[in-house]
């Protein structure tokens, strides 16, 4: 059985395609949300509603947004050990698999996951080696704009049309235009930012309200900033909706009071919606098309629920976006259905997805000016960004000087003219003969970039016609197999909460968070937290099923009189 | 036509043909399974399309009257065009097309719900942002750049973008680095697809730069680039006093007397030529071209000119009439001179303020021509040089002359000229292989013992022209065997190269 997983900053989801279409499966808790955060206590590893309680109680033993690092070497200390973003998010996609397999009542071997369109070689590396780690295989990773239209149905309308999925998740923008016809989906142009998401905006407002109060963001104490941010959080979800919000924090035995209308949001988040213009300008430009000549707009990702996405919007491409499908539910979905594709599920015979490269890929040249003088550096493009994938391309180079002993391809990944700008790749020397000239020690470079992300590049030597080649599998930041085996069993180790402690985890969790919270309650918080883990402890579980509803019931009206 | 065979299709087949082909075509040849001939078969389709859009295109245009409405105008697409193109629009390439891009501008622009202007006037719009550009720091500059109503057309603003790097380009204005990287990160011309020659961007980049350094009041930028060496402490007064002199028209006493201090000539050639690589004609309305080439020369040690020899003469007459004065005042408050000698003093003095600095100049001159002997003769042996075979065969003349003189009898020209031509070969030998005698603090000592001996053996060279020729001649034949190889190659190489160039 091959599910579909939306792998977010601050949420994932998985499903699979069934009788009726793409179904989301629940979690423990009966959320198809998760959010993807990890926390480790004395017993285990914790993944979800439960962790994320656990980010204001135990601080130094939660992590979230990890998605951000992915790609990189950067390590995250939990307790007494370190972990790599790829271990982070393996865990959380055990999880979604355990709560899959637990609805679907078989195992899963095979995932779908999808990834921000602009996310390199490094990151897509990544996500596969977190499968790994989880124990599925993952051989598709599909961008999450043409997610985004299959979960439309973009595919299914008749005729043709022009569409831009506009993604504003957690911690990322993705722009794509995609062209529907026939049953082929085709993605024409690709643009984003992948630093720009909804927790941004979130931090914006944090910012002012530290600056309202004369405190520093940086120097709270983490479990008061956490509080901030899941109370501004609800401001920020509030002003979607309303032209004002207020919220009400107890910081260090203070009560401190803040109101925000609608105005002074949008100025605030200014600079973040200039921000998003370029990517859509530049997706516009690669496909060439006017704003008249879209049919539909797509909005896509929790954030854009904002006022602003949908008012940036209507400025620039003059119509009002389509949102009908639960924004934060449509990559999955989408992912859902990409999974069903890929099963060559027959009620899906017809659709037919192309992607594009998102990100151009050439190597280093000098060039000789007018004078003479040579100047080295410049980027030359082999394969240009956006263009359809898979894709081969070659071209021929020169050494510049006639007593070159060996020529250097290097290769990169980026979008300046120079390529200090840009990501190094990898490099192939290439030794040559002396005694011939220049023009007789030319080699061609051909270029292949296949649907999964992988790079071949292939020298051509011209007079002796032998060839290098080179795989980019290895990046610095990345685990390689013998690692990947060793942290597979350093996480066969790692005890993860059976999905049945879910709910039982997960209301312990937010009654510590609570306590956290409100100081005055904390006396008759301790004592429930006391009573509910000494029934825990009787093992009876309709005993433990009803004190846990009580608690929830107890801890709701907490939560409410605040 | 290739491509529409490759799709199975006739001739006349349109847009939407192509599409179902290419359509059903593609769930026989799967991108995953297939690599190789999915490739074949959109390449082949992209070919087939943009051949049915043209052929579309031209047809329509052919029936069309001329007034266009906006739904059709925009098939018209002229920033395909301009955008593929690798050359920016020249002025050639038309009021007409921005003329239309205005048009479809007002189009456009009923749809905004914002209200416009019907038209943007292009040149005032240019100007003020060529002046936010000069004048802005970089986060005001991109404020303003977001804010304007005008930029926020998907379709007007590649074009402004073009046409504004075409002004600067023409002006010259002043733009600092950052203010240009936001310019181009803003126009989305910093990527290396943006059809936008690079290496045009960088000298454009680095000329609007220079202007902008080269204002009055950022001394402090323009030294951070053309003061790197010195430090940071003196660099601001350094580079404030060396623009005054530099904007200052040219006149002789007021460069001289600028020259005066001690290195001054050497720093100020190279701030000069580190302003822009040595290249000063263009920097005329920012600095006098006169002045900086002055400073160009006199400051040059590898050669002879008017302004170097301008002011080692000013330097003359400065240093003995100041050491001159001195003495002169200190002799004639202290010592006590007679009236009738004061006559014969004023004439002494006079000779001395007169003469001394023809006498100092001269010597300089004399210095100079010696270290260019020196230079002529004990150059590496890669370097160009003047008459190189006289250069070689050099010491051996002179020895022979000497040799000569003394059979002679001419024996003060002989001596003379074998102590020439000992000096010459000893030296020639010792810095052609990098001997150096260093006798540093305590070893001066050891030479004491052999001070008489080195005396002595002066003396005889002196008097024994033979002795001090041959030593002359023993260590020139040294160095030329040391290079026996290298002069070998090179002889070699003057009479191989007609031959040379027959083969290729």
């Amino acid at each position: 059985m091959i599910v579909g997983i939306d792998l977010g900053t601050t949420h994932s989801l998985v499903g699979a395609y069934g009788e009726s279409g793409s179904r989301l499966f629940r979690n423990a808790l009966g959320e198809v949300l998760t959010p993807s955060v990890v926390s480790l206590d004395d017993s285990g590893v914790l993944v979800g509603q439960a962790a994320r309680e656990r980010l204001v109680s135990h601080p130094q033993r939660t992590v979230s947004n990890f998605k951000r690092w992915m790609g990189s070497s950067r390590e995250t200390r939990l307790g007494d050990r370190n972990f790599r973003p790829e271990e982070l998010s393996a865990m959380v996609l055990r999880s979604l698999i355990a709560d899959a397999e637990a609805e679907l009542g078989e195992r899963v071997t095979e995932a779908v996951i999808s990834v921000p369109a602009y996310f390199s070689d490094a990151q897509r590396k990544a996500t596969r080696t977190a499968g790994e780690l989880a124990g599925i295989k993952v051989e598709r990773l599909i961008n999450e704009p043409t997610a985004a239209a299959l979960a439309y149905g973009l595919q299914e309308r008749e005729g043709e049309g022009r569409f831009l999925v506009f993604d504003l998740g957690g911690g990322t923008f993705d722009v794509s235009i995609l062209e529907v016809f026939e049953g082929v989906v085709e993605v024409h142009a690709s643009a984003g930012d992948n630093f720009l998401g909804g927790e941004d905006f979130l931090d914006v407002l944090v910012e002012a309200f530290c600056a309202d109060h004369t405190l520093r963001s940086r120097e709270l104490p983490s479990h008061e900033l956490a509080q901030v941010r899941r109370r501004l959080e609800q401001v920020k979800r509030e002003l979607s909706q309303g032209a004002q919000a207020s919220a009400q924090v107890q910081l260090d035995g203070r009560i401190l009071e803040w109101t925000v209308d609608e105005a002074r949001f949008t100025k605030l988040c200014e600079p973040l919606v200039q921000r998003m213009r370029a990517p859509l300008e530049r997706a516009m430009r690669d496909a060439r098309l006017q704003p008249t000549q879209l049919d539909e707009v797509v909005l896509v990702g929790g954030a854009s629920r904002m006022p602003q996405v949908a008012r940036l919007v209507s400025r620039m491409f003059g119509r009002l976006p389509l949102r009908h499908v639960n924004p934060d539910q449509t990559i999955a979905l989408g992912a859902a259905v990409a999974a069903g594709l890929k099963s060559r599920d027959e009620r899906l015979e017809e659709v037919i997805l192309t992607d594009v490269c998102p990100y151009t890929l050439g190597t280093q040249v000098s060039r000789r000016d007018n004078e003479g003088q040579v100047r080295a550096g410049f980027f030359h493009p082999i394969i240009q960004r956006n263009s359809t994938v898979p894709i081969s391309r070659e071209d021929q180079f020169f050494p510049v000087h006639e007593t070159q002993e060996k020529l250097l391809i290097d290769i990169y990944q980026g979008e300046s003219p120079m390529v200090a700008n840009n990501i190094k790749l990898g490099e192939i020397d290439i030794p040559l003969q002396r005694g011939r000239n220049a023009g007789e020690n030319g080699v061609t470079v051909r270029f292949t970039y296949d649907v999964n992300g992988l790079l071949q590049v292939e020298v051509k030597e011209h007079s002796t016609g032998k060839v290098h080649e080179l795989v980019l599998q290895q990046n610095p930041g990345l685990l390689d197999a013998e690692e990947v085996r060793r942290r597979l069993a350093a996480l066969a180790q790692l005890k993860i909460h059976p999905r049945d402690q879910h709910e039982n985890l997960s209301v312990l969790a937010r009654a510590e968070r609570l306590y956290e919270e409100y100081i005055d309650q904390r006396a008759m918080l301790q004592e429930w937290i006391g009573r509910f883990r000494g029934v825990l402890e009787s093992q009876d579980t309709e005993l433990v099923t009803d004190h846990r509803r009580q608690l929830h019931d107890a801890l709701d009206a907490v939560e409410a009189n605040a | 036509m290739w491509a529409l065979d490759a799709l199975g299709l006739a001739r006349d087949a349109d847009e939407r043909d192509v599409k179902r082909a290419y359509a059903k075509q593609l769930k026989v040849t799967r991108p995953d399974e297939d690599p190789e001939g999915f490739q074949r078969l959109h390449d082949a389709y992209r070919y087939a399309l943009e051949h049915v859009r043209e052929r579309a295109w031209r047809g329509d245009d052919e029936e069309e009257v001329s007034t266009e409405t906006p739904a059709e105008a925009e098939e018209l697409a002229p920033i395909d065009q301009i955008a593929s193109a690798d050359v920016l629009p020249g002025p050639e390439a038309s009021a007409d097309s921005v003329a239309t891009a205005i048009a479809l501008d007002t189009a456009l622009a009923s749809t905004d719900t914002e209200e416009e202007d019907d038209a943007l006037d292009l040149p005032a719009f240019l100007d003020q942002c060529i002046a936010h550009l000069s004048q802005d720091d970089p986060a005001s500059l991109r404020h303003w750049l977001e804010s304007q109503p005008a930029l926020w057309s998907l379709q007007m603003k590649p074009h402004i973008g073009r046409w504004l790097l075409q002004a600067l380009d023409e002006r010259g204005s002043p733009v600092s680095s950052d203010n240009f990287e936001v310019m181009l990160k803003f126009f989305d011309m910093d990527h290396v697809l943006s059809g936008v020659d690079a290496w045009f961007l960088q000298s454009l980049g680095y000329r609007l730069r220079l202007r902008h350094e080269l204002q009055p009041g950022h001394e402090r930028e323009l030294g951070r680039r053309i003061a790197a060496g010195t430090p940071v402490h003196e660099r601001f007064d350094l580079v404030r006093r060396a623009m005054k002199q530099l904007r200052r028209p040219f006149a002789w006493p007021g460069a001289l007397w600028f020259a005066l201090p001690y290195g001054r000539a050497p720093q100020m050639r190279r701030l000069v030529w580190n302003l822009d690589g040595g290249r000063i004609d263009h920097l005329g309305d920012a600095i006098d071209v006169r002045q900086a080439q002055f400073w160009l020369d006199a400051g040059d040690t590898s050669r002879m000119s008017t302004p170097r020899r301008a002011v080692a003469a000013a330097r003359c007459v400065a240093l003995i009439w100041v050491v001159g004065l001195i003495a002169l005042a200190v002799r004639w408050l202290v010592a006590d001179i007679a009236p009738d000698q004061r006559g014969t003093e004023a004439m002494q003095a006079a000779i001395l303020l007169v003469g001394g600095p023809g006498v100092a100049y001269a010597l300089w001159e004399f210095w100079i021509a010696i270290r260019g002997y020196l230079h002529w003769q004990c150059a590496p042996e890669g370097e160009v040089v003047r008459w190189p075979l006289l250069r070689f065969f050099w010491v051996p003349l002179l020895v022979g002359l000497a040799v000569l003189e003394q059979q002679l009898g001419y024996t003060v020209a002989a001596s003379w000229l074998g102590i020439l031509a000992c000096v010459t070969g000893t030296l020639r030998l010792c810095r052609r292989a990098n001997i150096t005698f260093s006798f540093g603090g305590w070893r001066l000592l050891f030479l004491i013992p052999f001070a008489k001996g080195v005396f002595g053996l002066g003396a005889l060279a002196l008097i024994y022209p033979y002795f001090s020729a041959g030593l002359g001649a023993t260590f020139w034949l040294i160095d030329a065997l040391r290079h026996t190889r290298v002069l070998w190659e090179a002889m070699r190489m003057r009479f191989r190269r007609p031959v040379a160039d027959s083969g290729t």
